[in-house]
């Protein structure tokens, strides 16, 4: 194997940055490198769009190439892909018209789950045991105490606030602290060396 | 029985009608202002002398009815503060994991609200547009805001941006109002306890993961949508979106309970009928 492929190299190179910027965050030395190190990740992160680019490219040329199932989808995604660059590349009347007719309207239609889930409750929310219906009433409190008609409603402002406050509250409490702890737990593993998933690995 | 493939196209229907009976027949149902929403309007009518308060916003455009009316209403209150001079103006970013995609948010808001022409660009406002690397970038603009964002959405260097004199960290604004309809933690770990004051324009689904915060003053106030907009948008003095769904909300939540109800009755009714 290349040894550019072994890894150790990312491993040693999660370390000493992971380190260098704990030390620098706690002692305030080195910021300027602590900086530029963070600074990077910017640079590689935005990178990673166009890794993403290229599959994308990939992936739908070699269907149409193919003729594979839905290929048009694959043509029109690739047009349309091309269109818009150039337009926000060029930017002003018609790509703020692009966004203002085109790209708007569409993803708030995509934002319209509201149809969906009326008919997930109607064929859901069914009190099949002591423990639905505890889920059930407490959603409908819930619910009509984020509205303005809760307040019309004997009591429905008291057990809302209740229940926001106490178990919502603690219970929210707990999972911060868990995924706090994991968050912890697993950059640990990262300095030890057991930690693989960033590596590709299972 | 009805088929089930004809209930649904009822829920529908009936869904359709009763969000739209408001607009058809107002019911003036009474909205007073509770607690929460005079908190959030006082903690940016607090604002010392020469403010910079940076409004991120996490959400994309899918997001618009939601999130987009409370930071309306927000922009609308700090609009007259900067043009009276108690405050220098509002820079707007995003780090969000939608990337480029909150960018048309942000412009649909300022369209809203009429900032190009109310304000100066670069003196009274300024988009920095989108910082790649959510948690990193926000890290990094901790640390060193200049380096984290070196030009604006514009291409203009920061340096450039007289709005931005003087900002070198996060810890130089003194308000940051994070729009976002996901959790806060990656923003509470980054930004929290840094100095600034932090509100919140959430969603309600996460209103439960945010009150932890709330409660220990890491973050200073919220604005969720609809109920809590409105009474906002009273404080300020206009009626804006919060208003106009505030109603339409309120008989949607009742037909919700009693669909509830029906749907319960009916499965009750062939648990019985099937023994």
């Amino acid at each position: 194997m290349s040894w550019t492929r072994r890894r150790e190299i990312p491993i040693v190179i999660y370390i000493v940055s992971m380190i260098f910027i704990l030390f620098s965050d706690y002692t305030g030395l080195m910021k300027d490198t602590s900086t530029v190190m963070l600074t990077s990740v910017i640079v590689i992160v935005a990178f990673t769009f166009i890794l993403g680019l290229i599959q994308l490219g990939r992936l739908h040329i070699s269907r149409i190439q193919k003729l594979k199932t839905d290929w048009p989808y694959s043509v029109l995604l690739l047009a349309t892909f091309i269109i818009y660059l150039i337009l926000i590349y060029y930017r002003g009347t018609p790509y703020n018209l692009a966004l203002t007719l085109v790209f708007t309207p569409i993803n708030l239609v995509i934002a319209l789950i509201g149809f969906r889930e009326m008919s997930i409750l109607y064929h859901g929310a069914r009190a099949r045991n002591i423990y639905s219906l505890l889920l059930i009433v407490s959603a409908v409190i819930s619910s009509l105490y984020q509205a303005a008609i809760g307040a019309l409603i004997p009591g429905v402002n008291q057990l809302g606030s209740w229940l926001n406050d106490v178990p919502n509250t603690g219970v929210s409490r707990a999972i911060i602290i868990a995924l706090g702890i994991g968050i912890i737990v697993i950059f640990v593993r990262g300095l030890l060396g057991l930690e693989k998933s960033y590596l590709g690995e299972v | 029985m009805i088929k089930r493939e004809y209930q649904d196209s009822i829920v529908y229907i009936l869904f359709i009608f009763v969000a739209i009976l408001p607009v058809v027949y107002p019911l003036g149902i009474p909205n007073s202002v509770t607690p929460a929403a005079t908190d959030y309007y006082n903690a940016i009518k607090g604002l010392p002398q020469g403010s910079v308060v940076l409004i991120e916003v996490y959400s994309d455009i899918r997001a618009w009815f939601t999130m987009g009316p409370s930071t309306v209403a927000t922009i609308k209150q700090l609009i007259p503060m900067i043009q009276g001079g108690q405050i220098k103006g509002i820079v707007f970013t995003t780090t969000s994991d939608a990337g480029p995609l909150s960018i048309p948010l942000i412009e649909r808001m300022a369209t809203a609200t009429d900032v190009s022409s109310k304000l100066k660009y670069g003196d009274q406002w300024a988009l920095m547009g989108w910082i790649p690397g959510f948690e990193t970038a926000q890290a990094q603009m901790a640390q060193d805001f200049r380096a984290a964002v070196p030009r604006d959405y514009y291409g203009t260097a920061i340096d450039q941006l007289p709005i931005l004199n003087g900002i070198k960290k996060i810890s130089d604004f003194q308000l940051i109002i994070i729009n976002s309809d996901s959790n806060l933690d990656a923003y509470v770990r980054q930004w929290g306890g840094k100095g600034p004051k932090i509100l919140a324009n959430i969603d309600i689904s996460v209103l439960a993961l945010t009150k932890p915060y709330l409660d220990r003053g890491i973050i200073n106030g919220y604005m969720t949508p609809v109920k809590l907009t409105s009474e906002y948008e009273k404080l300020v003095g206009f009626s804006g979106f919060g208003s106009a769904l505030n109603e339409g909300q309120s008989t949607v939540q009742v037909y919700i309970v009693l669909l509830i109800i029906a749907a319960n009755v009916i499965y009750f009714r062939e648990r019985q009928r099937k023994k």
